[in-house]
This record gives C-alpha cells, sequence and structure tokens, in this order.
C-alpha cells in the first residue's frame, strides 16, 4: 500500500469525524429522509475519497464536501422526481386543496386570506425564529413542489431542462410555484401572526 | 380578471415571460386590488425565503451523523487498496 493512498485515508476519516454531522444535517434537511440522508453522506465522503486527487489543497474541504452533497442531492431529486411522475399522491391532493381555499368560486379571495401582510423586512431572514417557521413550512409542502421550487436553485438549470426533469408541461410548472407559495403563505402566516 | 388568476400569472412571471395582453391584465388588475399587489410583494419575499433555506444551512440545527454510519463510512475507505 502506497503511503499517498495512506495519506488520503487519514484525511477523508479525518473529515468524517470533522465535518459528518453538518453534511449530515445539511442532507436531512434537504430530503427530510433520516434514511436518505444517511446514504447521500455516505457516499459523498466515499466519493470524495475516490477523487481526493482533484481536491486542491487550496479550497477549504468542507465547501469541496459540501459541494459533492449538493450533486448528490440533486441526483436524487431527480430520481425522487422520476416517482412522482403520474399519480397525484395525497399530500399532492390536500396541498392542492389547501390553495384552492384561500379563494372563492369565483377566484376571489376568501376574507380571512386578504390583507394579512407581513411586512417584507430584511430582518426577517436573519431572525431565527422566524428561519424555524419557513423550516417547518417548506418541510410541509408536499414533496414534489419542494422538489420543483428548490430546483429554482440549482444553477445552470433552465426552466425548460427542469419541466424535463420534473415530468411536468410549463403550465404545470408555475402552477406548483404558484401553489406552493399559496401554502407557504398560509403555513407562515398560521405559525408567525398567531 | 380574479385575483387567483393574477396571482398564478404572478407567479408565471417569476418563471418565465408573460404575453403583452398578460402584462396589461396584471397591471391593470394590481393597480386596482390591494390584496394581489401584496401578494406580489410577499411572493418576492417567499423566493427570498427559499433561496435561503436552499443555499444556507447555518442556521439548522445540528443533527448528529449517527456513529455507526461514520464507522461504516470509515471502515468501507480503509479497506480501500490499491487494486481496487
Amino acid at each position: 500500500m502506497t503511503k499517498k493512498l495512506d495519506n488520503d485515508k487519514h484525511s477523508v476519516e479525518q473529515w468524517v469525524d470533522e465535518y459528518g454531522d453538518e453534511l449530515y444535517s445539511w442532507a436531512l434537511h434537504k430530503t427530510s429522509s433520516v434514511e436518505t440522508a444517511e446514504d447521500l453522506v455516505q457516499e459523498t465522503f466515499l466519493s470524495a475519497f475516490r477523487n481526493f486527487d482533484s481536491f486542491r489543497e487550496k479550497s477549504r474541504p468542507k465547501t469541496w464536501l459540501i459541494s459533492i452533497l449538493k450533486n448528490k442531492i440533486i441526483d436524487h431529486y431527480r430520481k425522487a422526481a422520476n416517482n412522482y411522475v403520474s399519480l397525484d399522491s395525497e399530500d399532492v391532493q390536500s396541498g392542492r386543496q389547501i390553495a384552492e381555499s384561500q379563494f372563492d368560486k369565483y377566484g376571489q379571495w376568501t376574507p380571512n386570506n386578504m390583507g394579512s401582510y407581513w411586512e417584507e423586512d430584511k430582518h426577517l431572514l436573519d431572525d431565527p425564529e422566524f428561519l424555524k417557521i419557513l423550516d417547518i413550512c417548506m418541510q410541509d409542502l408536499p414533496a414534489k413542489w419542494l422538489i420543483a421550487v428548490n430546483f429554482t436553485y440549482f444553477s445552470g438549470i433552465s426552466s425548460r431542462d427542469i419541466c424535463q426533469e420534473l415530468n411536468v408541461r410549463p403550465s404545470n410548472y408555475w402552477q406548483i410555484i404558484h401553489r406552493s407559495k399559496l401554502l407557504l403563505k398560509k403555513c407562515i402566516e398560521k405559525h408567525w401572526l398567531s | 380578471m380574479s385575483c387567483k388568476r393574477a396571482t398564478e400569472l404572478i407567479e408565471k412571471r417569476s418563471v418565465t415571460d408573460l404575453s403583452l395582453v398578460e402584462r396589461f391584465r396584471l397591471k391593470l388588475h394590481t393597480s386596482m386590488c390591494h390584496a394581489c399587489s401584496e401578494y406580489a410583494m410577499q411572493s418576492k419575499f417567499l423566493q427570498k425565503a427559499i433561496a435561503k433555506w436552499f443555499t444556507e444551512h447555518e442556521h439548522f440545527e445540528e443533527t448528529k451523523l449517527p456513529k455507526p454510519v461514520k464507522k461504516s463510512v470509515i471502515k468501507e475507505i480503509s479497506g480501500f487498496n490499491d487494486n481496487s
């Protein structure tokens, strides 16, 4: 066994101790599944080890590991999206209902959904209490919708690609965004304003 | 145009371009409808919030990677040799 291989092993093993918890917390939040998060973190470290030569000493190990993990999460989302293709799962149906319930049959806002405005306050996004609520509300979204709203933030993916990945028509895509936002709005108002 | 349709267009606008007619009708609607112009602001705010949720993680409470998982990763790595 070469000395270099030993050194590589040693580095990655150290990283498991040092960054394992942080990567795991991240993966858990993005996938809401203990099992998936464990798998993704394992795969991340193994792939870091296999590609150790492409790691440049000048970049921080944490940054590098997170970028590997992010790619794993995207792959996971893609696979998950394919599984959700045709059927409307239960969470999608109930999500749609909650979104629709904010309008009456003429498509006007129902009374308790009007004018409950939370100020667009820059500091709101730095408020740990608010972020906790945001986290609850994001995780409350139907799985496929969570994937759809997050796809927007993967750099380099056009909205046409997103539709292909999610296997929806463009009009479906922005309807999903619309409903997701309505759900988030309602959820935040429920937790934050009460 | 209904509020439901107007807010749909607000989201469509965040993803793709609106047609001239859609733009005009949306502008007309939001100029008269307080709730929908508020929705437009909330929607922008939510966009930022989602981006923050997705790209940052410092604010999450840390969950420990279970020890057995750590061990199994380390074991798998130390089992590698030049031939594998």
